[in-house]
């Protein structure tokens, strides 16, 4: 199977989804000719012309007011933010109408809009244009959450995403866009809610996000040279969370680790671990369960602070040995 | 107001005492000198008298628990008095930081359907164990934890639990396995299906009797071991001999045999004898009678003897006050009597301290002279040789005289070779002419 | 050539049950044999001898008819149907083990075989030789009645048990030389046929090699039923006179002579060494010489049986055959067997493992008890209370290292015993087991209750 970047996989998802639906276009800060912050929607518009691919002014707040409107109206938009840092300014409308409006028409209205933007560290773009507040998000009731980790999660969860008839915000991460995975030509969908074992293992758990994704595999990979066996789940959505992957899989190795890049405190591990701690898993468990996160502080922009301040390889070898006694 | 029972601190290094046995239960009722409870140090077994009187209202404890000095172990006072339903946290008033800290988290792991359990020892065990120990209804209290701080992982009661399947045996291999203590867990059977036959167990047993046996160094045994050690290393011994001539000696232990037998119902024996004459002699040599602790060299003014007893698995050293003052048939009293508690570990701390001077007595067996090791804070120690006849020149001719050799140990740090050797000197003169006592 | 994984040579107890295990376990196999399949249990021995004891004792049941109120008025027999009615039996065993052998695909090659140290085995027959190619060899060439070089003895005609079950005619007298199992169970089909009997034994006691209780108990028996036991006795000689025989004999220094007009010679048997007179293999005295898995010290040569001496018996010899193939397919085999010895005179004796004086040599603080079954419920009801069971255990675990039986149908409950000792049961599980009643075996579990001193009949 051909290979794609998660960049292309995004563009991708968006051009075949605009081919087949008129309803659908996009809306950001310099997505036109320029091809936006990050390159995604370049050649966008050559194909499918400023009236679905609309540049907009630099509001943040103007740009989500006008995707809920047209979302009400029936069409389905797909907003880009330039960095997810910058949702502060949008979450009036993100927050109290997008996630709000169904629940308060009765049903009778509908907020079907994807609002994509880059996250996370590791850019050297400094403490304004590195967060990962997912967190944030995934705390308003109305609202669906997705992180994809790889080129081909990322095509089929947009797809879902374009058709769900929820507001929904799609987390990409900045270093992820240049990875590569095998995608199908085709258009397809993976159901919001439905984590990814990336990996299978007996030992220990790791449930990891996005980029985390990657480094949890490779700390698995090292893990294994000292006969640990590391079991990685990738959640794709927090919101909706698929607990019973991770229940499942926690029941077997009896040993959990959440590792994300959002700052520890306050992060969506803290939930996750909660969620594993009440259920059924918790009569298997063997040790504490471990959170890894970014340490409470801003991303520095000095770039060896930048990787100190986010959980690496290293650190999640360390905790899973913790878990294991094995230190 | 309910007074505490505390697990007293009997020694200077007594850091934790082990219940041997409760004398009352709860809701019984207790006299002032009654004994309450028995522990074990690292010393000696010893009953704990009561100082209160009143109702045993609550045992914190049970027996084998280890428990720190100075922790409420009971509490005494009116019937129906209301105390407290776990032993009190922090009370260990000469305790470090650290065990306060410890014994507050293992109350927060206390779970309610275990309170009686748990009074006594929380376990740390995690959700997993928890389980399987439940499943298998074995108890965790029987498991060694091997995670942080003792905390039992799913592994560990897996271990136990596969230990305690039965296995496939004969009849006759378990009669012959619980004959020789062999644990059938760790035999490996060759008949049908595993089963474990004769042949395996005998095979067992001579191939594990090879195993040199190994034990650990704990108890009293550990004591010794760390007294000797730090004795040997610290102290610069120097060990003096002499021949003793015992024909006098011998006359006078025959002549008050039967009236110190017919006194106190016990026999006088040499050792009463060289402890009497040992303790008149020190008091004209101070030197030797002296303690050495830090920088001071303490001149004791009584003589407190102590007397080397082999007991099972170690040595102690019981101690007779003030034996300058007692007569033959006192001491001999008192060194029968002692040497018994010792031997049947019911010696009192004040029995056992104190000393300032210590007779080590090999007599009984084909032992001449010796290196006596000194017991500290002394600065030295006498070693006592067999009693042989021997040929010795007695003015230009040859007698077979009863003769035996004395062998002092000396600490010289405080002490120096010549007044060591003028107080050994004098106490050869003093036991070949004993009838010198009297005087 | 032909080529077998392994070749077996002689087809008694000991080597065809070798070769239907080797075969079972997937080995190619051929079995030689000379004669009959079978060997000398089935063809001259065991089987023969159950089947003539058989006739003995229906005629022993009607001469007691009596005692159950049963009146036979006559009866007769023929030694040429019995001898018939013997050979049918043996036939149809014959048959069956060569069923087997065809079942299991095992060549069998009729003739004698001559193995080499290359393991090649030279087959001759009447018509043929050929010449066959073994990995591996397992000799069980049985044996032949021993016959000692007693002065006379080559003048006269005489008997062994090769020959004395097809006898023609009943002899009115019969002089059994040797008081082993095989001359006692000859005597008692002879007392029974009416024949004069007369057992001549150098030992001081027949059966010497079993329990001196249970040869104590049946010489008695055998002495009550008429037959004449001379003990401590040696055949000085044997003459022919006037158509009979004279046996002179020296019974404890007295000369004595018989008159008779039998002679059976049962002393002993000895090895058959047909065939492997040019093997290099070491023998201790005139038995090849084997070590635990029946190697020979020709490497994969092994024998079997009473080649090698031990307990010359049928079933010891299939046991060894089965260790010596586990060996070759590489299955260890840890336990020592134990091999329970049957003697099927009236009354039976059987017995297993060691005897109270073998037991107290081998060191075992050995504690014995005998309960006698006169007052057995089963034994009196049947007319069958002679005999007594015996228990020999270790005293402190109870370990039972040896059971003596005589009695009638002891030979089948001899594997209770056997049972206990091979599973390791001791003297406390036996009383602990629940018996039926009423059985002749229940004087086992009085047995084990009087070891323990808790009898309920007998302490």
């Amino acid at each position: 199977m051909r290979e794609l970047t998660y960049l292309e996989a995004v563009r991708e998802a968006m051009s075949q989804e605009m081919r087949e639906n008129d309803d659908v276009f996009i809306l950001g800060e310099d997505i036109g000719v320029y091809g936006g912050a990050f390159g995604v929607t370049r050649g966008m518009i050559e194909e499918f012309g400023p009236e679905r691919v609309r540049n907009t002014p630099i509001s943040e707040s103007g740009i989500a007011g006008a995707a809920v409107g047209s979302a009400l109206t029936g069409m389905r938009p797909i907003l880009e933010l330039q960095f997810s840092d910058f949702i502060t300014i949008a979450l009036d409308q993100i927050v109290n109408q997008a996630a709000k409006l169904r629940y308060m028409y009765g049903g009778k209205g509908k907020v079907p809009m994807v609002l994509r933007t880059p996250s996370g560290s590791g850019t050297g773009a400094a403490a304004q244009h590195s967060q990962s507040l997912e967190a944030w998000v995934a705390h308003i009731p109305g609202l669906k959450v997705v992180q994809p980790s790889t080129a081909y999660d990322v095509k089929g969860l947009l797809k879902a995403a374009i058709d769900d008839d929820n507001p929904v915000i799609f987390y990409e991460h900045k270093l992820l866009y240049k990875t590569k995975s095998e995608v199908p030509v085709e258009s397809y969908s993976i159901p919001l809610g439905q984590a990814d074992i990336k990996r299978e293992g007996t030992d220990v758990t790791i449930v990891a996000t996005a980029i985390m994704v990657h480094r949890a595999l490779e700390a698995a990979e090292e893990l294994e040279k000292d006969g640990i066996s590391a079991e990685v789940i990738d959640p794709r959505t927090l919101v909706p969370l698929d607990e019973e992957t991770i229940v499942k899989s926690v029941s077997k190795t009896g040993r959990a680790v959440v590792v994300h890049e959002a700052v520890k405190r306050g992060g969506y591990g803290g939930e996750i671990a909660s969620m594993i701690a009440e259920s059924e898993a918790f009569d298997y468990m063997d040790a504490p369960i471990r959170r890894l996160g970014g340490v409470a502080a801003p991303i520095p922009y000095n770039p060896e602070l930048e990787k100190s301040a986010v959980p690496q390889v290293p650190d999640i070898i360390q905790a899973v040995k913790d878990t294991l006694n094995r230190a | 107001m309910a007074k505490e029972v505390f697990m007293p601190k009997l020694s200077s290094t007594m850091e934790v005492g082990t219940l041997l046995q409760w004398f009352k239960e709860e809701g019984e009722s207790v006299e002032i000198g009654e004994p309450l409870f028995e522990i074990m140090t690292d010393k000696i077994n010893i009953e704990v008298e009561s100082y209160e009187e009143g109702t045993l209202l609550k045992k914190y404890y049970q027996l084998d628990d280890e428990i720190p000095v100075n922790t409420v172990i009971a509490y005494i006072g009116e019937e129906s008095e209301a105390v407290p339903k776990d032993p009190p946290v922090g009370n260990d008033q000469e305790g470090s930081m650290e065990e306060r800290e410890s014994s507050s988290t293992t109350e927060a792991t206390e779970t309610e359907s275990n309170v009686k359990e748990s009074q006594s020892n929380k376990v740390r065990a995690t959700p997993s164990a928890r389980r399987v120990a439940r499943e298998n209804e074995i108890s965790l209290h029987s498991i060694q934890g091997s995670g942080p701080k003792g905390r039992i992982q799913e592994q560990d009661v897996a271990e136990m639990v596969s230990q305690t399947e039965t296995k496939l045996s004969t009849p006759l291999a378990e009669k012959i396995a619980k004959d020789k203590g062999i644990n059938l867990h760790n035999v490996q059977g060759t008949g049908s299906r595993n089963k474990i036959t004769k042949a395996d167990v005998i095979g067992h047993d001579t191939a594990s009797s090879d195993e040199p046996e190994r034990i650990q160094l704990k108890g009293l045994r550990k004591a010794v071991a760390a007294k000797m050690l730090e004795s040997a290393r610290s102290i610069p011994h120097v060990t003096l001999t002499t021949d003793v001539d015992m024909t006098k000696a011998m006359e006078m232990r025959q002549a008050l045999l039967p009236i110190i037998e017919e006194q106190t119902g016990y026999r006088l024996s040499y050792t009463e004898i060289i402890m009497k004459t040992t303790a008149h002699v020190l008091g004209s040599h101070p030197y030797v009678n002296a303690s050495l602790i830090e920088n001071e060299i303490i001149l004791n003014k009584s003589v407190h003897l102590g007397l080397a007893v082999a007991v099972e698995n170690g040595l102690i050293v019981p101690s007779i006050q003030h034996a300058e003052a007692k007569g033959l048939a006192e001491l001999t009293v008192m060194s029968k009597t002692l040497g018994k508690k010792a031997r049947n570990n019911q010696l009192t701390p004040e029995e056992m301290s104190g000393s300032t001077f210590t007779i080590s007595n090999l007599g009984m067996y084909a032992i001449d002279g010796f290196t006596p090791i000194i017991n500290p804070p002394e600065t030295a120690i006498l070693g006592v040789g067999r009693i042989v006849r021997k040929p010795v020149a007695i003015d230009n001719a040859m007698e077979i005289r009863p003769m035996m050799v004395l062998s002092l140990s000396f600490d010289h740090r405080a002490i120096d070779g010549a007044p060591a050797a003028a107080f050994l000197t004098e106490l050869k003169e003093c036991l070949e002419s004993p009838y010198g006592l009297l005087v | 050539m032909k080529s077998f994984d392994l070749v077996v040579i002689g087809g008694g107890p000991g080597g065809y049950a070798a070769a239907i295990r080797a075969a079972k376990l997937g080995l190619s196999v051929a079995l030689v044999e000379g004669r009959e399949l079978g060997g000398t249990c089935l063809n001259r021995g065991c089987i023969p001898s159950k089947t003539l004891l058989k006739h003995a004792e229906v005629i022993e049941q009607i001469k007691e008819s009596k005692t159950y109120g049963i009146t036979v008025n006559d009866f007769s027999f023929s030694i040429d149907a019995m001898v018939n009615r013997k050979n049918k039996v043996v036939n149809q065993l014959r048959n069956g083990i060569k069923g087997l052998l065809r079942q299991n695909k095992i060549t069998l090659f009729n003739g004698y075989g001559t193995v080499a140290d290359d393991k090649t085995v030279t087959i001759s027959s009447v018509n043929e030789t050929q010449k066959i190619q073994a990995k591996n060899v397992l000799l069980a060439n049985g044996s032949t009645p021993f016959v000692p070089e007693l002065p006379g003895l080559d003048t006269i005609s005489y008997h062994t048990s090769d020959t004395i079950f097809d006898l023609k005619e009943v002899p009115s007298h019969m002089v059994i030389v040797g008081g082993g199992a095989i001359g006692l169970e000859i005597a008692c089909i002879f007392n029974s046929l009416d024949t004069t009997v007369e057992i001549v034994e150098m030992a001081d006691r027949i059966l010497p090699n079993e329990d001196a209780d249970a040869s104590d108990y049946l010489a008695s028996q055998l002495e009550k039923n008429g037959v004449v036991i001379h003990t401590n006795t040696k055949i000085t000689g044997f003459r022919n006179s006037d158509g009979h025989i004279i046996v002179d004999m020296d019974k404890q220094g007295k000369q004595q002579t018989i008159e008779t007009d039998s002679v059976l010679v049962s002393v002993g048997r000895t090895p058959n060494l047909t065939g492997i007179e040019k093997l290099s293999v070491q023998f201790d005295g005139k038995f090849v010489k084997v070590d635990k898995n029946m190697g020979t010290s020709a490497p994969g040569i092994y024998a079997v049986g009473d080649l090698i001496g031990g307990y010359q018996l049928a079933h010891a010899a299939s046991d060894e055959g089965i260790r010596a193939i586990n060996h070759i397919v590489g299955i260890a085999t840890n336990k020592e067997a134990i091999i329970p010895r049957c003697v099927y005179t009236f009354p039976e004796i059987a017995s297993v493992g060691l005897s109270e004086s073998d037991a107290k040599e081998a060191g075992y603080a050995v504690k014995v008890k005998k309960v006698d079954i006169a007052a057995n419920g089963k034994a009196i009801a049947s007319g069958e209370n002679r005999g007594f069971m015996k228990i020999i255990a270790e005293e402190k675990y109870g370990e039972i290292l040896g059971v003596v039986m005589v009695g009638s149908h002891v030979t089948e409950m001899i594997s209770q015993g056997t049972s206990f000792m091979h599973l390791e049961g001791t003297v406390e599980e036996l009383e602990n087991m629940v018996f039926p009643h009423p059985t002749i075996s229940e004087s086992l579990f009085e047995t084990a209750g009087a070891w323990l001193g808790k009898g309920i009949h007998y302490s």
